[in-house]
């Protein structure tokens, strides 16, 4: 049971660029969280703060559960595969966790057929077209289910039906986990977001259920939406 | 043309001293070749994987090694092992055991120069990948060198070729000495100084096969690897 999501008072920068100042948001903790900004706005520095991939100059990330620190599963926006088949690279994460052999079997070869992608187990990871990279690089951040799921762009490149596949299986999976995305597709947040995060130049604009963001009263929330939504 | 001839017909009937002489290349240069592969490539892994302080200077210092001449190589262990020598109660000048270390000391900074190029651009590739997986240091060194495993081969092998080559190192450590200490280089100097140019032309054909073998192992790692590296 998450207790608490949060980002508070962050500053980060680098290459003398301010990125965050003084960024703080509370992350509701259930459903899905869904961020959504301008190119550059800091969309993804966000989703790596949590990850802890990079770390803030200064301010707290947390992440509260129960007892221990709830883990997260991450898709970063550079999908890149080690140089072997499909079946390794999604056994990789399980090899390095000390998962037995036949266990790694049978996680991989349940997760491709649940995904339909059984029969491409033996192709190089690396050989794939974009579509179905980027759609393996979302079957293997759930080879192993943390707490949190935290998705850069989960959908870009790929085709109408791999999106149907993934957005059904996060509607579904929201019911236990906690997910947190980043998406330009503004129909896709609308689908698929419990809450709507808005940034802009590192700032946090508005924080709002769907039902409740095309009523906004912000004028960056309305300019944005008006531009990506009402005049297509 | 005589010489060209005699020097087949030493190599056709499998003259004992003409191959005595190769072995003990091939041994010599394949026993260093392993010493420098299991020093060289774990840190060739840590410097691609990791930054610390100093980084920058350990690598300068490898390639800076890379074109240490042989002779100085060989007139250095010379001083620390001869009798008077730091290393001289060692009693190893003049045995196959210094030659190896001196073509060691020729071929590690090959093998960790190039090797850590070709590790760190795979590594620096894995970063956000093995950062996603929170993967120990350990394992991305041991992931990153399997990864790069068919393009290491080639790095390998082009420190084996120098080693084959060398020769001024080993005439200073080794002597030369026949039946003992005697390699394809340094009797190829020394026969053709005396005159005796066949043995020393057949010495040279082999190691141009040798060369030519060497390539061709190569060329066909990277078409294994192209078929098999799933890159």
């Amino acid at each position: 049971m998450i207790k608490k999501i949060s980002i508070k008072n962050v500053n980060f920068g680098f290459n003398q660029k301010v990125f965050f100042k003084n960024l703080s948001i509370d992350f509701s903790t259930k459903g899905i969280s869904v961020i959504i900004g301008p190119n550059g706005s800091g969309k993804s520095l966000i989703t790596k703060l949590l990850k802890g991939i990079i770390l803030p100059d200064s301010g707290e990330i947390l992440l509260i559960s129960g007892k221990t620190k709830p883990k997260i599963s991450y898709l970063s926006q550079k999908i890149t595969f080690l140089r072997r088949d499909v079946y390794n690279n999604l056994a990789y994460p399980l090899i390095i966790r000390n998962y037995r052999k036949k266990q790694i079997k049978q996680k991989v070869n349940k997760i491709l057929e649940n995904f339909n992608f059984l029969d491409k187990l033996n192709f190089s990871a690396r050989s794939l077209s974009k579509g179905n990279k980027q759609f393996l690089a979302f079957i293997r951040s759930q080879i192993i289910k943390h707490d949190i799921l935290v998705l850069d762009e989960p959908c870009s490149n790929l085709d109408f039906e791999s999106i149907k596949i993934i957005e059904k299986y996060l509607l579904t999976l929201k019911k236990e986990k906690k997910i947190i995305m980043v998406t330009h597709d503004m129909f896709q947040a609308m689908r698929l977001a419990d809450e709507i995060i808005i940034i802009n130049d590192g700032e946090l604009i508005e924080i709002s259920g769907k039902k409740n963001i095309l009523k906004s009263k912000n004028k960056f929330t309305k300019n944005f939406f008006t531009k990506h939504i009402l005049s297509p | 043309m005589e010489v060209f001839f005699d020097s087949l017909s030493l190599i056709l009937s499998f003259d004992k001293d003409l191959y005595e002489i190769i072995f003990l290349s091939l041994r010599v240069s394949l026993v260093a070749l392993l010493i420098s592969t299991i020093i060289g490539l774990p840190i060739a892994g840590i410097l691609a994987s990791k930054n610390f302080l100093g980084k920058k200077l350990v690598l300068i210092f490898f390639n800076s090694m890379m074109a240490l001449p042989p002779v100085f190589v060989g007139l250095v262990l010379y001083v620390f092992f001869s009798q008077s020598g730091f290393f001289g109660f060692m009693n190893i000048l003049y045995t196959p055991i210094i030659m190896i270390i001196a073509q060691v000391i020729i071929i590690l900074p090959i093998i960790i120069s190039v090797s850590a190029e070709l590790l760190e651009n795979i590594f620096h590739e894995y970063k956000e990948f093995f950062d996603t997986f929170s993967v120990g240091t350990l394992r991305r060194v041991k992931t990153t060198l399997f990864d790069a495993r068919f393009s290491l081969i080639t790095c390998i092998l082009t420190g084996l070729g120098r080693a084959l080559s060398e020769v001024g190192a080993i005439i200073i450590v080794g002597g030369n000495i026949v039946h003992y200490t005697r390699v394809m280089t340094t009797t190829i100097a020394l026969e053709t100084s005396r005159g005796n140019l066949s043995l020393a032309i057949a010495l040279g054909i082999i190691l141009i096969f040798i060369s030519i073998m060497l390539n061709y192992i190569v060329i066909s790692i990277k078409n294994i690897s192209k078929q098999n590296s799933y890159d």
